[in-house]
Order: structure tokens, then sequence, then C-alpha cells
């Protein structure tokens, strides 16, 4: 079994992949077998830097071959070196599983003696893991850019999602700062990924390809691109790609030797931001092209929702008892959840704000935004109502702003919170 | 002040229904009549379980409030609250009543209160079976200890059956001394007094230790955030969690 020097050393490597989800699969467990997935995913323990563990989140190797300036585990740079077998993660994998310390997997891997060499490594972990060991729970593999197409196909049927990284958000940084990988290499698989998922769709084997989906992640603040580059790539992949998540990751230095990064860290406020924003394209059925202000970026001030509505006050404010569902969701304040609440109250009865509280929802932004039978209870004018708006994100935020010395909690309450 | 005592059981509050359609008496609290406080200002009305009676107040209750109203009613049971019965008892109440699902009419206070119970017990229950765990005997049995706010253990136990396949397990609730058994196949709840006698599996030691360093280098030590740690893993769930432990 993998020794802790090795654990060590695999676990540090790949603790700065922001995905640990293990949502999306619902997979029964099989007559001999141990493990399933449920479709909201499980949490297993939170880290004291406020991240959950949901997944055994290991690398395969971290000696890679390959250069890419941002990264610890570049071949330039001289940190000590770990490979494990395929037979030590399964193990690895089953004893935490058993015991109900993981819901399952997250494999990635430096790039080891060459893309195909490591994708072999990769594929037979989880094909072991579930033929040999007959495993059902999550699985989620990073795949290797490079690696033969065949492989990757064959692999998107043992696990329940795949990510490509595409690491930096333009072609021209991808070259300067990863100049062994190509834009090429990162979109033709994931291309193919989903032109597979679409084939089997109709078919029997539908529900084993991938699963979960796919998703991606990209580094935010190591290049010069803007919100609205990073918005609109991000809605070009959920609708091309069809991919689940994009995880954005703040640039953290701990390459001194170039001149092509910067030396210091992005504000981390602007990925808590563009995840805010994500979860607008993907839920609220908003536009990238709406969110974003005129100079490319996305206000620190306020959430996305809070300044597309200031931008828009003709729509506003909103009849809660008649609005549309979809203008429900365009109101600062009120998610997804509370929208949904609302539709289903009011059938019975017009809502006032008394109602609206014994909703839950929360009104500290929305009442600024809505009537309740015709009654308005927000700032007497736009200069009052952006004060108290920026008094309220100051408050939520008091707690989120020593993650700004801290991205991770900033990821996690986009992750888990809504607008 | 009107005050129906029952025995804790979802028949019991089926009962209680009975007793006040047929009787014409809106009681203002429900209770549990083994913890039971007489009080001057209240008369108690007692109510014995009949299951013929629970049984028709049962299909009632299928025919007007849906297919899923008793397994909520008794996953509001499960609730800590100490309004729990009363509660469960106003929503079979407003849904006889009515005669309609009352489900969707959240700003009513009867049913906010009722669904927010019921979340509240399945948030429980949905974490926990994130935070629980297992130790490994000598036998091969999984065995693990915690103690919920909400009485869970019937809940847990068969989402574990589904996960462990044929491995056999025990989940202690040992602030109610319940125990959930498996065998493999299927679950036996009951209450003990007893610790089971656990003597842990050769391999055991060494897992724990590597979940140990696990836990510890995935840390991002720079970037601590204890408050949010706090508040997705609330420390009254850390009791058997040892990666936490200092
Ligand atoms: S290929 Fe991956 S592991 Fe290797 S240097 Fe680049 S980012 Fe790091």
């Amino acid at each position: 079994m993998l020794d802790e020097r090795r654990l060590n050393i695999l676990v540090d490597a790949a603790k700065y992949d922001v995905s640990c989800s293990s949502s999306g699969s619902k997979r029964q467990n099989t007559k001999n077998g141990i493990g399933n997935a449920c479709f909201g995913g499980l949490c297993h323990s939170f880290t004291p830097d406020g991240r959950c563990i949901s997944l055994l989140k290991i690398l395969m190797s971290n000696d890679c071959c390959y250069d890419c300036a941002y990264c610890t585990s570049r071949r330039s740079n001289d940190v000590p070196r770990a490979t494990a077998t395929p037979e030590e993660i399964c193990e690895l994998t089953m004893g935490f599983y058993k015991r109900n310390y993981i819901e399952g997997l997250f494999l990635s891997s430096s790039i080891f003696k060459s893309p195909n060499h490591t994708m072999e490594l990769l594929y037979e972990t989880v094909r072991k893991l579930r033929k040999e060991y007959n495993f059902n729970g999550y699985i989620h593999l990073k795949g290797i850019p490079n690696a033969d197409k065949l492989l990757i196909e064959r692999t998107g049927f043992l696990v329940d999602r795949m990510s490509f990284n595409i690491e930096l958000p333009s072609e021209k940084s991808l070259k300067l700062l990863a100049p062994q990988k190509d834009k090429n290499a990162i979109i033709t698989p994931m291309k193919m990924l989903a032109q597979d998922k679409y084939f089997y769709a109709p078919t029997l084997r539908r529900k084993d390809f991938l699963p979960a989906g796919q998703t991606t992640q990209m580094i935010v603040g190591a290049s010069p691109e803007s919100d609205a580059h990073i918005l609109k790539l991000t809605e070009f992949m959920y609708r091309t790609y069809k991919l689940k998540r994009v995880y954005y990751s703040t640039y953290t230095p701990t390459n001194f030797d170039t001149s092509l990064l910067p030396y210091e860290q992005a504000p981390l406020i602007r990925e808590h931001r563009l995840y805010q924003a994500d979860w607008l394209l993907r839920f609220y059925g908003f536009t990238a092209d709406e969110i974003t202000g005129t100079d490319g970026f996305l206000s620190t001030d306020y959430d996305p929702k809070c300044a597309w509505a200031l931008k828009n006050p003709q729509l506003f404010p909103v009849e809660i008892n008649t609005a549309s569902p979809e203008m429900l969701l365009r109101i600062p304040g009120v998610g997804v959840k509370s929208a949904y609440r609302i539709m289903q109250a009011r059938k019975h009865a017009k809502l006032d704000f008394s109602d609206l509280k014994r909703l839950r929802v929360v009104l500290k932004r929305a009442v600024h935004f809505i009537t309740c039978k015709g009654k308005f209870l927000g700032g007497a004018n736009e200069r009052v109502v952006k004060n108290l708006l920026i008094g309220a994100e100051l408050n939520q935020n008091a707690k989120q702003l020593s993650i700004f010395n801290n991205y991770d909690s900033a990821v996690f309450s986009a992750i888990t919170g809504e607008l | 002040m009107k005050i129906f005592t029952i025995e804790n059981s979802i028949d019991g509050i089926l009962c209680a229904l009975f007793v006040s359609f047929t009787e014409k008496i809106v009681p203002d609290k429900v209770q549990d009549f083994k913890s039971f406080q007489p009080r001057i200002d209240a008369v108690d009305i007692k109510i014995t379980t009949d299951f013929a009676r629970a049984e028709r107040v049962k299909k009632a209750l299928f025919n007007y409030g849906g297919d899923d109203i008793i397994y909520l009613m008794k996953i509001c049971l499960m609730s800590c609250e100490e309004n729990a019965l009363t509660s469960a008892f106003n929503y079979g109440y407003l849904t006889l009543k009515l005669r309609k699902n009352v489900a969707d009419r959240l700003s009513e206070k009867i049913v906010s209160d009722f669904s927010y119970t019921v979340q509240k017990v399945l948030h429980e229950r949905h974490i926990v079976s994130g935070f629980l765990r297992f130790s490994e005997s000598e036998r091969g049995i999984m065995y693990a200890r915690y103690s919920p706010d909400n009485d869970i253990t019937q809940l847990l136990a068969p989402f574990f059956l589904k996960r462990l396949g044929h491995v056999p397990f025990i989940i202690h609730d040992v602030k109610r001394g319940k125990i959930s058994i498996s065998d493999g196949y299927s679950i036996k709840t009951d209450f003990t007094d007893l610790a089971p006698n656990f003597t842990p599996s050769a391999n055991e030691n060494r897992l724990q230790n590597l979940w140990r360093k696990y836990f510890n280098s995935v840390n991002i030590k720079q970037r601590p955030h204890l408050k949010q740690q706090d508040c997705y893993f609330p420390r009254r769930y850390r009791k058997y969690c040892f990666e936490t432990w200092e």
C-alpha cells in the first residue's frame, strides 16, 4: 500500500485542483459490488481551509516532463517526486471508501514519461477499480492532453466525470506559459467526449458513458484576459461541449524565476465574482454580454445580478405576485429555491412581505427591487439603494473577506450560495 | 388550553387525528405521554393507540395528501424539535380539513413549520451520511458510533445497506442507545445499553493514519478559514471524525 511519504507528495500536488464535487451521477450498487453514487454528491469532511473533502484527490505521479510556468510540478522545479501504482491507488480508495471517508476518487496526474504512458496508467487504475474491485462509487478522472483518442474514449465508459483543463483563457497565453500544450490537445478530446456522449445517448450504453459529464478549470489572473473574455469562453464551452462546470482558480505565484507571470496573486474577489456570474449563466438565463460591464470586468462592489439590476432600473420594481418565473429569477437576492417557493405559495394566496419571510426568502437585497401587493419597502432613491446594497455585501462578506486571504472559501460561498 | 397526549409514533398521531375529527376537539398542543408534565392551565386528553382507527386515517391522508404524506409525517416525528408532534398533527389536520394536498401552501404557518422541520431532519441525514466514520473489526464488521441531533438511525441504515453491499455493519446512536445492525442483506433496529465489543482489524490503524495524513496534506495551510469549516462541519459532528482531532 501507498506509504505516508508518497501520499503526502501526491496529495500535496493535487490539492490545488478546485473540483472535489461528487455530483451528477446516480449509480446503484451491483450484486457483488461495493459503492454507489448519489446525484447530489456528498461531503465527507471539511479541512481548516474551509474546503470540503468528497473525493480522494490524488495524483498518479508528480514527476512531470512538461514545464508549465505556473505549476509546482513543472520539470524545472526542484521538488520531491513520487509515483503510485494502479494497485496502490485502488487499495487506498477501497480502504477509505469502506470506512466512509470518501465518496470516490478524483485521479489526475502530471505527464509521467509521456502522455500515452500516463493515460494508460490512469486507465488501468480505473479499470481495476471497476472490474476487479467491483467499485461502484464516484470516479472523476482528469484526462491527459495529447493522449491517444481511443484510450480517452475507453476511459469514458469507466468513470463518472472527466475533465480536460483549459488552463488559460486564450491560446496566446497558453503558448506563452505552457509551451508543450496546445489548444487543440485540450479542445479536441473535450469535443470528442461531447460528441460521444451525444452519439451514445440514444443507445443502451448512454448511462455508462460519463454520466456526470465533463468539467474544466482555468487559471484567472496569470494572464491579461478580461472577465468578459473569460465568461464568453465559459458560455461557449457550456453551449458547445455541454460542460457541467467550469472552475476558476486564482493564480497563486509559485514561480518567481520568470517575468512571464505576475509576482502577486490576483484579487480573490475577482474569482468570487466569476463564480457568481457563472451561476447566472447556468441557472438564471443570463448571457455573458448582459453581465459584464462596459470595461469588460465584473463590478467588485456588487454581485453580478445586483450590478445588472442597477443597470436596468426600468425593469424594477417587480410585483412578486404576478412576475414571470424568468423575472423572479432576475431579482437580486432571489435564488432558484426562493423563486420556486414563491411560485408555489402564490397559487394559493397573494403574498406580502411577511409571507416572503415565512418562505425564508432573504429580503436584504430583494426589498429594493420588488413590490408585494403593490407595496414598496426599498430605498428611496438610487444613491440610497446603492449604499444599502454595498452595506449588505460587506456584511455578508465580512466572513468571506478573510478568505480573500483564502480564495477557496470565496469559491465555496459561490458554489453553495445563491445570488 | 387543550393538550393531546399520545404515543410518540405515527399511529399515535393518526389516532389523535381520528379523535380530533370525531369528537370535534382541536388541541393546542400534542405531546408524548411519556414525557408529559401536567399543567394547571391545561386540560390533557390521553389518546390510546388503536391500529384500526390509525389505518382509516392513513387511508384518508393518502387520499388527500398524496403518496408521501405519511413518510413526511414520520420524518417529522424523528425531529428533536419540541413541537415536532404538534407540527405533524397540524399538518395532517389541515390536509384532512381542506381535503387537499397542502404541501404547496408555504405561506401558511402550519405548512412552513412542518416543511422546515422535515427539511432539517433530512438535511441532518444527508450530512451525517458523509460524516459517519466506520472502523473495521477483526471479523470484517464495520462499526460506526455517532450522536445526531435527530433520531435518524432508521433513515441512515438503508442508505449504507445499499452502499456497502454485503458488508455487515452496525450504526450506533450513542445518545439514544439505538443501534441498527445489518448482516449485509437486511436491517434490524433496536435499543441497547451495551457498547459492542470491538477489536479492530489488522489494517485499521494504518488506514486511519493514512486518512489523518490525507486530511492534513489536502488542507492549504496558507489559507486558513476556520469559520467556513465550522459553518459546513459543525463541531458537534466532529466528535467521531478523528481526522479533525488535534
Ligand atoms: S503538464 Fe500539468 S503537471 Fe505538468 S507542468 Fe504542466 S500543469 Fe504541471
